[in-house]
């Protein structure tokens, strides 16, 4: 809907009509979220990709890639089942399915974690005494390859476990 | 696992004539949720079975049961026998 009263905030609102964008803006802000499935396990999969190669060539390849998984994941958080559209609160329906998969997606995250620091802690023990050499962080860039490793890891776990707790909608529910 | 909850809210919304977003206003919620609730795929909270009870003028027990409700045919030809 155009402003009426003041000319030039009638043209300016007019212009951003033509944009499409308020139109954009109005149907994001009430459609319902989408459930995905394929797009959070593929981010998954390159940012492990991502992490592999910062293991094996450590110059910060594997850490642009788990950055190019992360911008993507971003976004499905918005239009999941975790993201928040317009000014309207979530009922408790939704509070439910956000808690659930945050749930999820943090314990995936934090056993990934544990795991982790377990093997680190073995590889040095190990490569001390001379058993084997398991690869461990050295670099600032390693870090923060694991760091946004695990964020990836947690959004699209709590993406794919909300999207899950959501059932299909019917098709006469667009009202 | 929660039991399953069964419920009339479509009975009573279309014998009220409203949509699930007039409905899903009322109560405060998202219209998606009204309909997870009508086809049992969600159970409500207390509060939101009140509130729903409430808006259709019923006590909460005729709204939602742990039993599958009669349908509207059998309910009829069960008055029907009784008269």
């Amino acid at each position: 809907m155009t402003y009426k009263g003041d000319p030039i905030a009638e043209k300016l609102d007019h212009l951003a009509e033509l944009t499409g964008i308020p139109r954009l803006q109005q149907r994001f802000n009430t459609a319902n979220p989408i459930r995905f499935r394929v797009l959070p396990l593929t981010l998954l999969a390159i940012a492990t990709v991502g992490l592999a190669v910062q293991i094996v060539r450590p110059m910060g390849f594997g850490y642009v890639i788990i950055l190019l998984a992360w911008s993507p994941t971003t976004l499905l958080f918005a239009l999941g089942p975790l993201g928040r559209r317009g000014s309207r609160k979530w009922d408790e329906r939704e509070v439910a399915v956000a808690r659930h998969g945050h749930f999820i997606g943090l314990i995936v995250a934090f056993g990934t974690a544990v795991l982790g620091a377990l093997a680190f802690g073995l590889g040095k023990t190990g490569a001390m005494i001379g058993l084997w050499d398991i690869w461990t962080p050295r670099s600032g860039l390693d870090w923060l390859a694991i760091t946004f490793f695990l964020l990836n890891l947690e959004a699209n776990a709590a993406v794919l476990a909300a999207s899950n707790a959501i059932p299909k909608p019917l098709e006469d529910e667009e009202e | 696992m929660a039991r399953k909850i069964y419920n009339r809210i479509a009975l009573f919304r279309a014998e009220a004539g409203i949509s699930r977003k007039a409905l899903a206003d009322k109560v405060g919620v998202n219209p998606q949720t009204i309909g997870f609730l009508e086809r049992g795929d969600y159970n409500p909270s207390l509060e939101l079975a009140l509130n729903l009870a409430a808006e259709f003028k019923v006590p909460v027990d005729l709204l939602f049961s742990f039993r599958p409700f009669p349908s509207v045919a059998e309910a009829l030809l069960g008055q029907g026998d009784a008269a």
